[in-house]
């Protein structure tokens, strides 16, 4: 067997359950290398190795009185720091919500734990999974294991960095515009965002309602439906949770026959030589093993970056009015009311989560709304029509995840256009509320990952898992990140 | 100078839910302090909220009531603002897709009955409550009351008087109790209403409309009243102060101070409040079936002006105690129980709008909760109406005692010795003592006063502690002293 760290989710929980390996010995690899690696990529913002260990002792004490803990019996897995874990910190990667420790537990997290699953500590993320590098964490940027001087993309970028270097099997993000499979893309593992509705959003922390989907990182597409199975279905707590029944993810099969549509609007300009060449090759190689890859057009999809920076920071504006410094988080000083207001917003959010709190506000804003966000909405509803009638034709689509590797840090931190045209591959997939999926497909000749992106219907994921292992199959394997510079800066566990 | 009253009114109802609108705390009144609370009312980041369909049904079993049209397609909108006692920063409210439009509330005043139709029915949440230390200059909220479920009902400005606006809301009070949707107590704030007002004055050939103002902190409907009456005058006399200039004015929301009973200023200028209404994410839209209407109207029993209409042509009564008795639910059907237990009906009004309403006006409590069993009730009206024992002694000593616990009217007039004194030989020779002891009134009466023989009759049921009849009496009276 290779080093512990190096398993995939599925192998551990077998070793576990088959007492081939203790928990403890499982969270222990992942604690050594997790606080080696840390202090190089940032990916933890809280990880408190004695928590971790707690857990799992719990999981080899209920092993030894032959309980099964479940299917991720001791399985580490990050947690993305917009989901409340019950008296852990829960900050969104934000000064205002810096002393905050929720009261309860995420539906994710429940059933979690239900599963036999180790809670590996809380992952950097833009402030309020707002932006698409990390760059806006209150706490400092997450590096990209592959370059540490690079993004590792955002905004859930702490766990897809966590994953590629083996911090942990497995994490969970959030995707409101492409905040999993983006940072998936670019960090080389596998991100997926589930049908809106398929996962429970009670305890995600809401940065737009209507768009934000929990979803699965890991480096293998059968470990990313393994988290998903543990975390989809009902639940009663959010309305907005779907009775369907959960698509069976273990299908296994071939691409013979199956029609893969590529939209020609992801193939313009703006996408780079490097990631053109790798998606292409890709496609060659689904071809070649019997897909029917054929070009569609989803003339709609042009405006998805338009339409998503009206709907996203409209919701926004309304789900962050609650931070107000009355009953949790930081809490500024004033002398009336509304100064207290004021000085806790000022100084509780950074730049982006203020930009989007004001661009919003102006949408919503009587005598525009009709302007603004009316309009969107028709558009919206719109592209999901033009999405359900492109999915008549074909069973999937195809295209680059992301428009280009990872970015230099700083690149873009300063002209917000350009890091939010990084999403506009991606958004499509939210706005329409369909599942799609990023698998790594090579990587550039400066030994940047490059993802793949495959789109399913509404609760397609059977036929969208089934595709992906296929493709998997097809495509390089997943290779370590190289080894960072020995000793780390800091020899401590983050905050 | 004839002026017409404008009134429209805007009532906040809470539901009698077991648990609040978006999350499952218990609504109850009077807890300590932040402890009917979870993440959701408290609007705890990461919390959702899902609509409570009881409350729902209670809103549209309502709406049924009122006569409202019914939405096919609703949904649930937030209204965004900045306030402490306010959760989230939103309230979940409806905006553009209310529950129901439409219908109206009879109402009955001296001037007749009317109609003042409705505007709209929506659901919203309630808000916390803020709470003032001022010796410590701290403020505290307090989130018991955050998510209890509201209906917001708007009328038109078909409300024409003080009187009528008073008649509205009680009408509107016996038709939730009958619904048995909302205790719609003012005190306890499950009932605030905001009336606005103005007048359209005519002079001259022209009519000049006063601004239109909202009228805030009442909390009694003898205050929504008295604070119409003053805004009304003052509206009249700022008109004659500065005539059809007062148009221009700004509409304005005023607050009512009960101590002096009058209005002041709290926000003037239409201040544009931009609630950046849209629809709520969180909660899809969704459709009242007809199944869901049908578990409502099932839900609506017969309302307070149909009861008052069949007690009257069933059992004869006048209006007036048709109406006394149909007022509060529970009191009509305890009329109803007395009856099927043997009484006459027309006594057993008298009885229960009379003698019972008093005693149960002094305890503070409604009729049924007295707690009269109605058999015990029906069991001293035919004693009355056999004539066992005077009406006067029944209601005077009989009575108390059944309030007390007595448990049987017949042996009480037994143990206490109220049985009726026919005897016409006794009430003769006490008639003549009473004339002998009441020589003034004796001459007042030959003098031709009338009245003077009540003293006299007075005298005679005092010293035969009420059991007599008095109608025999007076009649004995007049006959001696003719």
């Amino acid at each position: 067997m290779s080093e512990l760290w190096q398993e995939g989710a599925a192998a551990l929980a077998a070793a576990v359950r088959g007492r081939e390996a203790s928990a403890v010995d499982v969270a222990d690899a992942h604690l050594e290398r997790a606080l080696r690696w840390n202090d190089h990529v940032e990916a933890f913002l809280h990880l408190e190795p004695e928590e971790v260990r707690r857990q799992a002792r719990e999981i080899d004490r209920r092993i030894s009185a032959g309980e099964d803990p479940g299917p991720l019996a001791g399985v580490p897995v990050a947690i993305k720091d917009n989901l409340c874990v019950r008296g852990q910190p829960t900050t969104c990667a934000s000064r205002i919500l810096e002393p905050f420790h929720p009261p309860y537990d995420a539906h994710v997290v429940e059933r979690l734990r239900a599963a036999g699953a180790i809670l590996f500590g809380k992952t950097n993320l833009d402030e309020f999974a707002m932006g698409s590098s990390t760059e806006n964490s209150a706490f400092g940027p997450t590096r990209n294991p592959f370059d540490l001087a690079r993004t590792a993309g955002g905004s859930s970028g702490g766990s897809a960095a966590a994953v590629a270097a083996g911090l942990a099997p497995l994490a969970l993000g959030s995707d409101t515009g492409g905040s999993i499979r983006q940072p998936a893309a670019l960090c080389g593992v596998v991100g997926m965002k589930p049908t809106y509705g398929l996962v429970s959003r009670y305890g995600l922390i809401a940065f737009a309602s209507s768009l934000d989907q929990i979803g699965p990182f890991a480096r293998t597409v059968d470990d990313a439906a393994l988290l998903l199975e543990a975390i989809a279905g009902r639940d009663a707590r959010d309305a907005t949770s779907s009775a369907e029944a959960v698509p069976d993810l273990r299908q296994r099969g071939d691409l013979k026959g199956l029609r893969i549509g590529v939209p020609k609007e992801c193939f313009g300009e703006g996408l780079s030589a490097d990631v053109r060449t790798l998606v292409d090759g890709a496609l060659g190689k689904l071809t070649a093993a019997g897909a029917r890859i054929e070009e569609v057009s989803l003339p709609l999809s042009v405006h998805g970056i338009a339409v998503y920076y009206i709907v996203a920071p409209s919701e926004a504006s309304s789900n962050l009015a609650r931070y107000d410094g009355v009953r949790y988080g930081i809490r500024g000083e004033g002398a009336s009311v509304e100064e207290m207001f004021a000085e806790t917003r000022g100084e509780g959010f950074g730049a982006e989560v203020k930009r989007r709190i004001l661009l919003g506000t102006f949408a919503l804003s009587s005598g525009y709304y009709e302007a603004y966000y009316g309009r969107a909405q028709k558009v919206r509803a719109a592209m999901r029509h033009e999405m359900e009638e492109c999915f008549r034709k074909v069973d999937l689509l195809a295209s680059a995840t992301t428009p280009t590797a990872a970015f230099a840090l700083g690149e873009k931190a300063a002209d917000p256009l350009a890091m939010y045209l990084s999403d506009v591959l991606t958004v499509t997939a939210n706005l329409c509320g369909v599942p799609a999926l990023s698998l790594p497909c090579g990587r550039t000749p400066a030994g940047l990952p490059v993802g793949l992106q495959l789109t399913a219907p509404r609760f397609g994921e059977a036929t969208l898992f089934r595709a992906a292992r296929a493709a998997e199959a097809l495509l390089p394997l997943f290779s370590w990140p190289p080894a960072p510079p020995e000793p780390g800066r800091r020899q401590e566990p983050p905050r | 100078m004839k002026h017409k009253v404008l009134v429209g009114m805007e009532v906040h109802l809470q539901l009698r839910t077991r648990s609040k609108m978006f999350c499952g705390c218990p609504v109850k009144f009077g807890a300590p302090v932040n402890t009917l609370v979870c993440p959701v009312c408290l609007g705890m980041p990461g919390s959702l909220p899902v609509p409570n369909r009881e409350a729902i049904t209670m809103a549209l079993a309502l709406a049924t009531a009122m006569g409202c049209e019914i939405a096919g397609l609703t949904k649930f909108d937030r209204k965004n603002y900045f306030y402490p006692d306010l959760p989230k920063g939103y309230q979940i409210s409806q905006y553009d897709r209310p529950l129901a439009t439409g219908g109206g509330i009879e109402v009955v005043t001296e001037a007749g009955a009317k109609v003042v139709r409705l505007r709209r029915l929506h659901i919203e949440e309630d808000v916390g409550k803020n709470l003032h230390d001022d010796a410590k200059g701290l403020s505290r909220v307090d989130f018991n009351r955050a998510g209890t479920p509201l209906v917001e009902i708007v009328s038109e400005p078909d409300i024409a008087s003080p009187e009528e606006a008073r008649a509205y809301l009680n009408a509107l009070r016996a038709l939730v109790q009958y619904l048995d949707v909302s205790d719609a107590n003012m005190q306890e704030g499950n009932l605030r209403c905001e009336p606005n007002v103005n007048l359209h004055i005519e002079s001259g050939g022209t009519i000049v409309k006063t601004p239109i103002i909202e009228v805030k902190n009442l909390n009694s409907v003898r205050n929504v009243e008295r604070a119409l009456k003053f805004e009304i005058d003052r509206q009249l006399a700022e008109y004659r102060e500065l005539g059809a200039a007062v148009a221009a004015r700004p509409r304005a929301t005023r607050g009512y101070d009960d101590q002096r009973d009058q209005t002041f200023v709290m926000r003037e200028k239409e201040e544009a409040h931009d609630y950046r209404y849209f629809p709520e994410p969180d909660i899809p839209t969704f459709s009242i079936d007809d199944q869901w209407r049908a578990e409502a109207s099932a839900r609506v029993p017969e309302l307070p002006a149909a009861r008052r209409g069949r007690f009257a042509a069933e059992f004869g009564l006048s209006d007036y105690d048709a109406d006394a008795l149909t007022r509060e639910r529970s009191t009509a059907d305890y009329f109803e129980q007395v009856t099927a237990a043997g009484a006459p009906p027309k006594p057993a009004a008298n009885w229960i709008v009379s003698d019972l309403a008093r005693h149960a006006n002094e305890a503070k409590k409604t009729v049924a909760e007295l707690r009269l069993p109605p058999a015990r009730l029906a069991a001293l009206v035919r004693l009355v109406e056999e004539g066992k024992v005077s009406r006067q002694a029944a209601a005077k000593d009989l009575l108390p005692r059944l309030l007390e616990g007595g448990d049987d009217p017949a042996a009480l007039v037994q143990k206490l010795g109220l049985a009726r004194i026919d005897d016409l030989g006794q009430i003769e020779e006490t008639a003549r003592r009473a004339i002998a002891a009441n020589a003034k009134a004796v001459a007042d009466y030959r003098g031709g006063k009338q009245a003077a023989l009540n003293a006299i009759k007075g005298f005679v049921m005092r010293e035969m502690k009420g059991k007599a009849d008095p109608a025999v009496v007076e009649a004995t009276l007049r006959r001696l002293l003719a």
